[in-house]
Formats: C-alpha cells, structure tokens, sequence
C-alpha cells in the first residue's frame, strides 16, 4: 500500500470508522513506514488541538435577551392576530372613507354635467313656454337664464295642462315648432335694448302661461304693424317684440286682459283676425298677446 | 466532546409544550442549550459577540418555527441546524463587510476569558506554560478561522460537537461520504496550518 493511500485514510482511522482489512493494511504499514508515522502524530494531535478547544461560556445575560426578544416576537404576533380578528377596526374607516368619497364624485360629476343637460333641454323646453311668453325682452343673459329658469319650473305645469286640455295645447306647440325661432331670437334683441329688465320681470311674473294668440290676416302687413302698434297704444299695452320674418310679422304685445275683446275689435278694423289659440284664467292683470301679421293672399292660398 | 447517542429525545416534553404557546417551557431549552450552540456559533464564525447575537437569533427563530418542527431529529440537533445556517450567513455578512479577512498569524483572535486573563497572566511567570497553550489554543482557532465553511462545520460539529455521521449527513444535508471526506480534508488543511505554528507538533 503507498503512503497516499495510507495517508488518506489516517482520518477515517484515528476515527475507527473504517473496515478490519483496512486497519490490519493499515497497522502493517506504520510498523515500517515512519513518514506515515509522522502524519498520523499530526492528524491524532490535530484532532485533539480540535477537541480540546474547550468551551467558552454564555454571558450571563444571554438567557434574558432571548426571552426579551421571544416575548415582545409573541407580543407583536398577538397584535397580528388581533388585526386579522378584528378587520373592522381597519376596515370600518376605510369604507367609510370610500362611501364618502364616492358620494362627493357622484355629486361633482353630477354637478359638473348638469349645464350640459340643462342646455340640450333648453331648446325644447324653452319652445313650450315661449309660446305663450312669445320671447319676452331678454336684454341681458341674467335674464334670459332666469326665464330658462322659470321655463324650466313651468315643464310639469305645462305636462299637466297638456293632459287635461290636449286639444288646445297640441296646436300650438306644433306651430311653435315650425317656426326659425333661432333668426328670430338675434333680431329681436337688438330691438328690444330701450326696455328696462324690471317690468320685463314682473310682466313674466304676472303672466305665467295665460295667453292669447292671434293671427291677421292683411293686405300691407308693414302698414298693418304700424297700425297694430297705435292700437296697443291706445289701449295701454305695450309692444314688447317685433319680428319680421319672410312671409309674416309677429308681435308681442303686452296688454290688460280686460282690453283683450276690445282689441280684437280694433284688429278686425286692421284685418282679418282669426283667434288660433286662447289660454285665459280670467284674471285681471297684463297678459302676453302674439299677434302674427299675415297677407291676406296667403291665407287663401 | 460530548456523546450523542441516538436515543429518545429527552426535550420531547419541553418542545410540546413550547408548541402549546409555553414560553417558559422554551426558557428552559434556552438554559439547557445555550452554552453549546454559543461554542458551535463561536468556532464557527471566531467572533464572541456575533456567536451571541446568532445564538440570540436562532432561539427567537426556533420559538417562532416550533410549531413545524417534527420532531424526526432531536431538538438539539434542529436547533444545531439553524445555528449552522445562521453562523454561515454571517460569515457570508461579514465577509461582504470585509470585517472577517481570513486568519492572521499575528494577530491572534481574542476570545472572551483570553481577554479577561491575559493581563494578569503577564506578570506571573508560573502560568507561562498555560499561557503558551493558551496562545497555541488561540492559533487553532485561527486555523479553523480560515478554513472554508464547508469543512469548517463538518469539523465543529464532528470533532467538537461529537455528532455521529448520519445526523451531521442530515444536518447539512450532504451524503455521509461527502461528511467523511470533508472531514478528512478539513484535518488535513488545518494540520498544514499548524505545522506554521511553533511548538504545536
């Protein structure tokens, strides 16, 4: 056996965790061989270096630590648990804290869309209450947002009347409807800057939806107009609006409802007056008359 | 060197009720194994105050595991193992840290009780042969510094600890023959060692 051999295995030897053949090789050999000796002084005595190290102590105060720390680990366990126990105490706040916060979204971005309804509402609304009102004096945009306003209020009031008198309500609004309000609404304003807003105010205040409307029928209808305007005079009304459209002018007068069949009479003189549409509750007060100035030609065609 | 023989655990009782939340059931473990898992931890890393920190954190790691242990191997030899485990990532730790630059001959490492009685050592001619074995005990353990971990802790834990080759096999979870022969090259490594060291053979 050669000495690597040997030499290799003196560990597994001083440990006796080797075979009997093994060992009988390996005593043979160390009986002649003295570098094989010398190794295996050296492994024993290394060994023993090793094993005799011997202990060193714990601090005193190496116990006490690691019970600290093990406590206080228990310690915080128990608050985990405690979270996972009792979620509310987390989530309690926390839904709250949404809840709110999705009411306050809800309300903004109700808040924020609310123009954009009210202006794809407007037109039709606003054409309903029109009608009757037949564009009183809009002179500045506070007034005319405020009679949005009041049109917009008048919407279940109009419904309603609209059930109950279906008749009289329908035509109207057709004709209304078939009506370029848009052209109408720029040319007017220009001519209706000499009125004051306050009596525009209380004339929409006192009207509300009681009207007249009447249609008639002429030869001149720039003479009938002029005509039409000294009999309001006359009467103590006044022309709130002018229009002038291709085939007709249409105005609005504001006019005692008392003088309503006095006028009428006055008309008749003018031209043909044909009553289209005649929404009274009988009160006293200033009441909101369209007149629609027509050639009489047309009519017959 | 202490005997392990392959008998019935004798902290059974101890670790059951630890797993029932008893924690002075632990704080006896703790007592009884400290003092052995300091000097595996010690001769590990050769540092005293990193042997008590890790000795701190494997006890607080195995109170919080003990639930998973299975009992397959003794308590002390699970606890060996997360000492083992922790000690090497220290070495890593320290190593990264450049605080643990391999062994110096001139510098001897100063263990706790050398500290303590080194001084009045000087003065008293009489201890000057412990004081020489207390020097070549001190080289040993810079020899055993500067081995890799891998032989490093089949020679703690066979030749200082006495683990029989199977638990050590299973502890660092190598075959026994790799066990064996990593013994065999540690010793031999370390006897190269101290044949530098004056008056050690």
């Amino acid at each position: 056996m050669q000495c690597n051999n040997i030499q290799e295995k003196l560990s597994a030897y001083i440990d006796g965790d080797i075979s009997s053949e093994e060992r009988m090789l390996i005593d043979e050999h160390l009986k002649s061989c003295q570098q094989c000796n010398e190794t295996l002084a050296e492994v024993t005595k290394t060994t023993e270096y090793v094993r005799n190290l011997g202990d060193i102590e714990p601090p005193a105060w190496l116990t006490q630590k690691i019970m600290t720390k093990i406590r206080s680990e228990a310690g915080k366990e128990k608050s985990i648990w405690q979270k996972l126990f009792y979620p509310l105490h987390i989530k309690l706040p926390v839904e709250a804290a949404v809840a709110v916060l999705l009411a306050v979204t809800t309300i903004y971005i109700f808040k924020t869309m609310q123009p954009e309804i009210k202006l794809a509402k407007a037109p039709v609304e606003e054409m309903t209450p029109r009608m009757p009102l037949k564009e009183t004096k809009s002179t500045d945009k506070d007034l005319m947002s405020r009679k949005v306003d009041i049109a917009r209020g008048k919407v279940p009031q109009e419904s309603q009347h609209q059930t109950a008198y279906p008749e009289t309500a329908q035509p109207f609004v057709q004709k209304e409807k078939a009506m370029p309000s848009g052209g109408a609404v720029a040319k007017d304003e220009s001519q209706q800057k000499s009125l004051s807003p306050a009596p525009a105010l209380r004339a929409l205040s006192e009207m509300k939806k009681e009207s007249l409307y009447l249609t008639v029928h002429v030869q001149d209808i720039k003479k009938a107009r002029k005509d039409i305007v000294k009999v309001v005079i006359q009467l103590d009304g006044k022309t709130t609006k002018t229009e002038s459209l291709a085939d007709k002018d249409v105005l609005t007068i504001e006019l005692d409802s008392e003088r309503f069949d006095e006028l009428i009479e006055k008309l008749k003189i003018i031209g043909v007056v044909e009553e289209k549409e005649r929404t009274l509750d009988g009160r006293k007060g200033n009441r909101e008359i369209t007149i629609e100035i027509m050639k009489e030609s047309k009519q017959t065609q | 060197m202490k005997e392990n023989k392959y008998t019935a655990d004798e902290d059974s009782d101890s670790v059951s009720l630890c797993k029932k939340g008893d924690i002075d059931a632990f704080e006896f473990l703790v007592k009884k194994h400290q003092k052995r898992m300091l000097n595996i931890a010690f001769r590990m890393i050769g540092n005293y105050e990193e042997a008590c920190e890790v000795v701190q954190d494997a006890f607080v790691s195995a109170h919080k595991n003990i639930r998973k242990f299975e009992e397959k191997a003794r308590f002390s030899t699970w606890l060996c193992t997360i000492v083992m485990n922790l000690s090497k990532n220290r070495i890593k730790q320290l190593r990264v840290r450049g605080y643990h630059e391999g062994f110096s001959m001139d510098e001897p490492v100063l263990t706790e009780d050398d500290q303590m009685k080194r001084t009045p050592a000087l003065d008293e001619p009489s201890i000057l042969e412990r004081l020489e074995k207390k020097e070549i005990q001190q080289k040993v353990q810079g020899c055993i510094d500067s081995l890799e971990s891998e032989f490093k802790e089949v020679l703690v834990l066979r030749d200082m600890q006495g683990f029989p080759y199977d638990e050590i096999s299973g502890m660092l979870k190598i075959p026994e023959g790799t066990v064996k022969s990593r013994l065999f090259r540690a010793r031999s490594v370390l006897r190269e060692c101290l044949r530098k060291i004056k008056g050690a053979f």
